[in-house]
């Protein structure tokens, strides 16, 4: 297994409260599989990336990562949150090339990494130009850029388009399983969007209300590569029908 | 499009400095027709003169004031660096000084000064303790508040690249502070002046406040508002100065 949850829980515990959050998640994902979460706001969905990242550090049982624990592990994830997080400091190429000099390449080499993706990212002739001065499609592909440039198979997506609109959302689902095949990443990918994850995903594992557990796990058959019209396909709606209630 | 913005920037440039021409010309006449005595309230041709007819005294005077300003600007902004990085990494802390901190800013510094005159002399040491107590209180609030701010979630995003603490203080925190940095920087060069001149009244051998002083004791109006003209030139270019700076170190941050 490329990434396994045993028995984790997790409860965060305020000057008085007590905020039970994940109980007893159990989730496996094979490499190269896309595997998307749904579940109600609030329910615990980013902690569980969060776990994974290690930015939260404290929780029970057990995550491993081809097959050895998170603790001993020193296995870098990649992973985008929904707010594009580009730094208004850095310029696009310094933005998008965080990753490598994290990982200690010098700028020189991490500059020459990054430059055959730009055109294929839709970001030439912007790599000096700062965030601000680009559209919330464009900041969102320069994110999205950023997070392919960590050197990991393993990518982690936080409601990535959550923030973007109805028609710049479809360009970049597209844009993601383009980007995705022949890659072989191991994807997973928090959405509250139904669509969405049918689209995307090999999987799809539905959470209870918080304190959340696993009610559903889906597998998607829908054939790949995913076209524009399966999203009305009858198998497609049917998927979309359980997974309605299953929320309900 | 291009020139109706240079016609907005020069229309912004040119409007002010002829509304502050119109109003010298305006109290020159004023003054000439209501026939106000010098010492009361001298006519801008008067002060202008006694400007340039001092101007030897009056540049010895300023040199020092600058010097205790900056001086004191400068240890001010070490030390409200070095306090509100402490504050922000250690909460208790915060949470003990930070009030404590906003509370001895209603203490009159005019009211100690002459304290401080006991406790460190005559000499520039005074002049600075003041400046520095003057500038230091916006720096530190600039800088915590700021820092208070700074996106959680880019810092998470750092963590989960694996980045050292060094790192996340370099590459976020330090940039994401700066403008606020630098608008506490624009407020505190502006008193550091003001906190020197406030301190020479109590007594020194040079600057603009003893200068101050002795134009009133000797009811020379005219040599009181030269005076006031350099101080407010000076902490206007100094301002300008810092201003200037802020836009070449942060050529992302544009507006306001
Ligand atoms: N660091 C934290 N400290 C305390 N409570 C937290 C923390 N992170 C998340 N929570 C709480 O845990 C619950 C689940 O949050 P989250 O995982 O963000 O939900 P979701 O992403 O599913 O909307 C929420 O009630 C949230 O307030
Ligand atoms: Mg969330």
């Amino acid at each position: 297994m490329k990434i396994e949850f045993r028995n984790v829980s997790k409860t965060f515990y305020g000057e008085d409260s007590e905020l039970e959050t994940l109980n007893n998640i159990n989730i496996q994902i094979k490499e190269g599989e896309f595997v998307s979460i749904i579940g109600p706001s609030g329910c615990g969905k980013s902690t569980l990336l969060h776990l994974m990242t290690e930015i939260v550090d404290s929780f029970e049982g057990d995550i491993l990562i081809e097959g050895i624990s998170l603790k001993q592990s020193d296995k870098l994830v990649s992973y985008m949150h929904q707010k594009d997080l580009l730094m208004p400091w850095r310029t696009i190429k310094d933005n998008v090339t965080l990753p490598l000099i994290l990982s200690g390449k010098k700028k020189k080499d991490a500059y020459k990494i990054v430059e055959p993706y730009y055109k294929m990212f839709g970001l030439d002739g912007f790599e000096e130009v700062y965030p601000n001065e680009l559209s919330g499609g464009m900041r969102q592909r320069a994110a999205l850029l950023r997070t392919f440039m960590v050197e990991s198979d393993i990518m982690l997506f936080d409601e990535p388009f959550a923030a973007i609109d109805a028609i710049n959302r479809h360009k970049l689902q597209q844009f993601l399983l383009e980007r995705c095949q022949g890659f072989n990443r191991t994807i997973m990918f928090i959405t509250h969007d139904i669509e969405e994850a049918i689209y995307l995903s090999d999987r799809i594992i539905v959470l209870s209300q918080r304190p959340a557990t696993v009610i559903q796990d889906v597998k998607i058959e829908l054939e790949r590569p995913r076209e524009k019209h399966m999203k009305l396909s009858v198998d497609f709606l049917k998927i979309k029908e359980m997974l309605i209630e299953a929320l309900e | 499009m291009k020139k109706s913005t240079s016609t907005v920037k020069l229309k912004e440039k040119i409007l002010p400095g002829l509304f502050i021409t119109l109003l010298i010309l305006f109290t020159e006449l004023v003054i000439q027709i209501a026939d106000i005595k010098a010492y009361i309230l001298p006519k801008p041709s008067r002060v202008i003169g006694r400007l340039i007819e001092d101007r030897d005294v009056l540049w010895g005077h300023t040199v020092t004031t600058i010097q205790e300003a900056l001086l004191g600007f400068v240890i001010a902004i070490v030390l409200a660096v070095i306090i509100s990085v402490i504050m922000n990494r250690y909460k208790l802390l915060k949470l003990i000084f930070y009030p404590v901190l906003v509370i001895s800013q209603t203490v009159p510094i005019i009211a100690l000064a002459p304290l401080f005159l006991v406790w460190f002399g005559f000499g520039i040491l005074t002049k600075v303790v003041v400046v520095v107590i003057v500038c230091f209180f916006p720096i530190v609030v600039s800088l915590v508040e700021g820092l208070a701010v700074v996106d959680q979630d880019m810092i998470n995003l750092m963590k989960s690249l694996k980045a050292k603490p060094l790192d996340v203080f370099l590459k976020v925190q330090v940039p994401a502070v700066m403008p606020a940095f630098f608008s506490g920087l624009k407020i505190a060069v502006t008193y550091s002046i003001m906190g020197a001149v406030i301190a020479e009244w109590l007594g020194a051998q040079s600057g603009l406040g003893i200068y101050m002083t002795r134009a009133m004791n000797s009811f020379k109006a005219d040599a009181l508002f030269a005076d006031i003209v350099i101080v407010v030139v000076v902490s206007v270019s100094l301002f300008r100065i810092i201003d200037f700076a802020g836009k070449k170190l942060m050529p992302w941050h544009k507006g306001e």
